[in-house]
């Protein structure tokens, strides 16, 4: 193990870092170079987030302060967002639109209401290898519901298939939640009890290409086509 | 303002879901630029870091952690840092007169003995814990955090040497983790 690694890994440097970091006392450049180190060192990254955490509090009353009404068109500008059409050949369509989502909403709600409501439990936003987000994936505790999106369906070739896997936490082993169909971009699937264990105790999603019917031995073979950290939604929800 | 729905607006934004993110903006910039504000005094500073961390926001929002942050924190993170940024940049140069109003603001927020004091509002654990603070660790946390103070600033300020500030702010925060988490 090199110094410099060691180095980072002091209890009283990292403190100090994360300290420096979160008041902002130092100068540009070592902001910069914490900003670096953060991402290299999860327990950097771990005591500013603490810090962070504990000190936020501190603006709870800090008086709120309109900004003035170009500031958020000059945020549009400069990301280049598409602006809104408002000709009169769109106007009638976009009247029609905003009935069928008025319908389409009504309907909505008394299906809402008539069924139980489930919350989401867990849910991947995965990325692909140029670190695009490519698929979500979302599980649903009450009904044990695997939600699958796919923001961006990769080129699978005929004789293959893309597989979905879980890495447990606990013993790092990666198992199976079975191959995915490309054939619409979001559908639902019931998760056996296994697999619900499998989502509870999972650290992080990943996608692979494995041969048609999924990998013949039961663990990745393929290339990894995305990936994600498993996040559960009740984790700071049940904090506050 | 209700973090799960910040936390859905976030996760909508990180889908590059333009109307999600204007939702945010609404519901979040004027306490942002507020915080902005009370580390820049000055509105044309405030609004461009306003702007500058809202790009940051919708280009970064795929790496907002839900189990490590509430959404509300993260973004306030991203403001503040851009504004203690931009304060070093600017060599911001305080009257006298504006410290002196600031170092009071600080003095009453920390007020130990009022039980109307906005500190005590805010959060009754970390409010006990700085108060058990030693005042000139209070004051420099508060005078770093709150208003962007460098520690050259608070050494200036405090008529200390700037090791001494150093260690203050080193003691003050460990002092305040040990109350914290009792």
């Amino acid at each position: 193990m090199s110094g410099k690694i060691m180095r980072y890994q002091q209890p009283a440097l990292i403190e100090q870092l994360a300290h420096q970091y979160v008041l902002g006392t130092q100068s540009i450049r070592v902001r910069q170079r914490i900003a670096k180190l953060r991402l290299e060192y999860s327990a950097i990254d771990e005591r500013i987030y603490f810090w962070e955490q504990k000190l936020t509090v501190l603006h709870d009353k800090t008086p709120e302060i309109m900004p003035t009404n170009d500031n958020w068109q000059a945020i549009k500008q400069k990301l280049a967002f598409t602006p809104k059409k408002n000709s009169a050949g769109v106007r009638f369509y976009q009247w029609l639109s905003g009935v069928s989502m008025a319908c389409l909403a009504l309907v909505f709600i008394l299906w809402w209401q008539a069924v139980p409501q489930d919350n989401l439990s867990y849910i991947a936003i995965m990325k692909d290898n140029l670190k695009q987000p490519q698929l979500v994936a979302a599980t649903y505790g009450k009904s044990r519901t695997l939600k699958i999106e796919l923001l961006s369906i990769p080129k699978v070739p005929q004789d293959m298939n893309l597989e979905l896997w879980v890495r447990s936490k606990t013993d790092k082993q990666i198992r199976s939640l079975g191959v995915i169909s490309t054939s619409s971009n979001i559908f639902d699937r019931q998760l056996t009890e296994a697999e619900w264990r499998l989502i509870k105790d999972s650290k992080d999603l990943l996608l692979t290409m494995e041969e048609k019917g999924g990998s013949p031995i039961g663990e990745p073979m393929g290339d990894v086509v995305s990936q994600g950290l498993c996040i559960r939604m009740a984790s700071w929800q049940d904090k506050v | 303002m209700e973090s799960k729905e910040l936390a859905r607006l976030l996760a909508k934004t990180a889908l590059r879901d333009q109307q999600a993110f204007e939702h945010l903006y609404l519901l979040t910039a004027a306490k942002l630029n507020g915080i902005a504000f009370r580390i820049l005094h000055n509105s044309d500073l405030a609004h461009e870091v306003l702007q500058e961390a809202f790009i940051q926001i919708w280009h970064n929002a795929i790496e907002y952690r839900i189990d490590k942050a509430e959404p509300f924190t993260w973004m306030a993170s991203i403001v503040r840092y851009r504004s203690y940024d931009r304060v070093r940049c600017e060599k911001r140069r305080l009257e006298n007169k504006q410290i002196q109003e600031q170092v009071e603001s600080i003095e009453q927020i920390a007020a130990t003995n009022q039980s109307t004091t906005p500190m005590c509002e805010i959060d009754q654990d970390l409010t006990d814990c700085l108060n058990q603070l030693e005042d000139v660790h209070r004051r420099g946390i508060l005078m770093a955090y709150y208003f962007g103070f460098s520690r050259d600033e608070i050494s200036e300020y405090l008529e200390k040497p700037i090791n001494t500030i150093k260690s203050w702010l080193r003691r003050g925060l460990a002092r305040l983790q040990q109350c914290l988490e009792k």
